[in-house]
């Protein structure tokens, strides 16, 4: 029998209640009050249409509210579901909300939900954001089903961007999972999944709960170990991503060290089969695609410039510890530009993102201070690449991204070359 | 009776010195030579350990990593950390042996200062090792400062870093006289005083002649959105 360590004793309990399910949905959350009804009612009804005859579960993983989140979620009233049912459900959905244990952050959240559906013994399972506004019963369907009836292991979703949204992952985890790893999952940070029981399990087994990962990293790693550990990975189209204003508690090198961090390190771990990759392949994509508006987005480039040219007169020291000399000089040329003439190259951020990759392995500083030192690179890079699209419309930024991705391949070998440089 | 008088006051004494004088080139000054030879193969097999179990551990990259060898540089010093090190502690063992073999002359007024630096090796030792962490940890608190400034937007923010790490290295240096006992009531005050001369005049600047700047910086740190000022870009 599986232990119940780092589960709340009360849980366990109520688990005795449900007994077992076959599909089970988790909802992280932290002060979520305003926005989870919302949430739940959409999966409610979703497992309802989708799944009435499955044994359903709801669990809700939360970080200690203090404005009532998991009493919303005990009570939402799901309402009349005559207008979506065929038929009445003939099973159950169960709501289990318990509060998490151990290092404060999401990934401590899924590591409670994948407890969870190993004790009940859920063969296929989601989790949702509970700040969604644009959540439809219709995801349920998309992250469920290819799990459920297709064989798949992992989804992961697929949203109707901004062009400026994501521009961590667009510019640095997209392309460095596609190139490294060698699937195109476009969007391999997303907070709403599907996964199976058994990939649940294989996650659970992973002394990585207690690190960075449980913070801002857990979405990456999931995605990452995933494709590395042979796993079936899909996406699925879910449509536009609007959610509540971003956390205020948000901030950008918290968020840029632990993601890109968990890049870097996992790097080491799966050295011997990203160094086998040679090319990259799609990976099943459901759902079906439409255009969809997306809200616009202000972005301060002027401020973002202001930042690389601070760093590239302040930092120059550190980032010639990290980098090698052709980088630092072009790097310093790219901030003795004009404002009318900003402009960072392709191949100049990819050569920065390998270094740095490769500097963080070799341990040439300690590695909290090596990815603060990048952020200013990032924020220049961002800037540029907002010049470069600002007249450009959604097919043509994913162009530009594209072109980026096939740079990213094409320069693999410069990465294996920094990788092998410093044997000690 | 010219013989006997030839006999007790020349001839007996010289031989008594030259006895004693032997006696003493004989034990204590070929003791002192063995100590001293003794001590040259015990530093030099030092040296030798030293520098294996340094490059075993990687010794020359962790300073490396720390910016130890352009301090080394700065002093002179063109050879690796491990060299260096190696060589410290050859010389710190033949610094040992040296008042050893002093003590094996047996010489009173020597035994007296002997007894004096031995007691005083340790705190020169622990002294030494202050002020190499406190380097590190001023070279570590610089980088700190320096990335967090630039990343924050803060002007001038290599000044900032160098200042916290000059903060760091003069506490360090306070803290290692006062581990010889050099000075210790003069370090103590000036220490006190620069310190509280720097927190005043900080606390005057930031609070007073900026506090607009003060005010912004603050309002950013409490806002709800936007806390970096790069618009509403969502990053992952």
């Amino acid at each position: 029998m599986a232990t119940t360590e780092f589960l709340r004793p009360e849980l366990a309990r109520e688990l005795d209640r449900v007994g077992r399910a076959d599909v089970l949905v988790g909802i992280p959350s932290y002060n979520n009050a305003r926005t989870i009804g919302h949430v739940v009612k959409a999966v409610s009804a979703g497992l309802a249409k989708y799944y009435p005859d499955r044994a359903c579960v709801i669990v809700n993983s939360d970080g200690g509210s203090t404005d009532g989140t998991p009493a919303i979620v005990l009570g939402a009233e799901t309402g009349d579901h005559r207008t979506l049912l065929v038929e009445h459900r003939s099973q159950p959905v169960h709501r289990v909300a318990t509060g998490y244990l151990g290092v404060p952050g999401k990934g401590s959240a899924f590591r409670t939900i994948f407890k969870v559906a190993e004790l009940v013994d859920a063969s296929a399972c989601a989790v949702v954001d509970s700040d969604l506004r644009s959540i439809t019963p219709e995801w349920i369907e998309l992250l469920i089903e290819p799990v459920l009836r297709q064989g798949m292991d992992f989804v992961a979703p697929l949203y109707s961007r901004h062009k400026y949204d994501g521009t961590i992952t667009n510019s640095i985890v997209y392309p460095m999972t596609r190139a490294l790893y060698g699937r195109r999952v476009r969007q391999p940070i997303g907070g709403d999944f599907g996964f199976s029981g058994a990939l649940a399990k294989h996650f659970l087994a992973s002394d990585a709960w207690e690190t960075d990962v449980a913070r801002y990293g857990i979405d990456i790693w999931m995605t990452t170990r995933a494709i590395a550990d042979g796993y079936n990975v899909c996406q699925s189209y879910l449509g536009a991503k609007i959610h509540d204003t971003k956390d205020p508690g948000a901030d950008l090198t918290a968020m840029f060290t632990q993601v890109v961090g968990t890049v870097y390190e996992m790097m080491g771990g799966y050295r011997r089969i990203w160094g086998e990759v040679k090319a990259s392949t799609d990976v099943p994509t459901f759902g079906f695609r439409y255009t969809v508006g997306v809200e616009s987005v202000a972005v301060n480039v002027e401020r973002m410039i202001g930042m690389y040219r601070q760093g590239a007169a302040d930092l120059m020291p550190v980032w010639r510890q990290i980098m090698g000399e052709d980088t630092c000089r072009t790097l310093a040329e790219i901030g003795e530009r004009g404002p009318g003439e900003f402009a960072f190259p392709a191949e100049t951020w990819v050569r920065v993102v390998y270094e740095f990759a490769a500097s963080h392995h070799h341990r040439v500083m300690a590695r909290e201070h090596l990815l603060r030192a990048m952020i200013p690179l990032y924020l220049g890079r961002t800037a540029a690449f907002v010049r470069q699209t600002v007249a450009s419309g959604g097919e043509e930024v994913e162009g530009v991204i594209e072109e980026l991705c096939v740079t990213y391949e094409a320069m693999k070998p410069y990465l294996l070359e920094r990788w092998d440089q410093r044997r000690s | 009776m010219d013989s006997n008088f030839w006999q007790h006051s020349i001839l007996e004494p010289l031989r008594r010195f030259v006895d004693q004088a032997f006696g003493f080139l004989l034990n204590n000054f070929l003791a002192m030579l063995v100590v001293l030879l003794a001590g040259v193969a015990a530093a030099y097999l030092v040296r030798l350990g030293v520098t294996i179990v340094l490059r075993l551990f990687g010794f020359d990259r962790f300073c490396e990593r720390h910016g130890m060898i352009g301090a080394l540089r700065t002093a002179g010093f063109e050879r690796s950390p491990t060299v260096a090190a190696a060589r410290l502690a050859y010389w710190l063992v033949m610094f040992v042996f040296l008042i050893l073999s002093l003590a094996a002359l047996n010489v009173a007024p020597m035994n007296d200062m002997v007894s004096r630096l031995f007691v005083f090796l340790p705190q020169v030792v622990a002294a030494i090792v202050i002020l190499v962490l406190g380097y590190l940890a001023g070279t570590f608190l610089h980088r700190a400062t320096l990335l967090a400034a630039v990343n924050a937007g803060v002007p001038r923010a290599r000044a900032l870093g160098t200042a916290v790490q000059i903060l760091v290295v003069l506490f360090t240096v306070a803290v290692a006289l006062e581990q010889v006992g050099i000075g210790r009531s003069v370090v103590l005050a000036t220490f006190s005083v620069a310190f509280g001369s720097v927190g005043l005049a900080a606390a005057l600047a930031f609070g007073y002649a900026a506090r607009d700047l003060a005010r912004t910086v603050l309002e950013r740190q409490l806002a709800q959105s936007d806390r970096e000022g790069l618009g509403e870009i969502s990053h992952l």
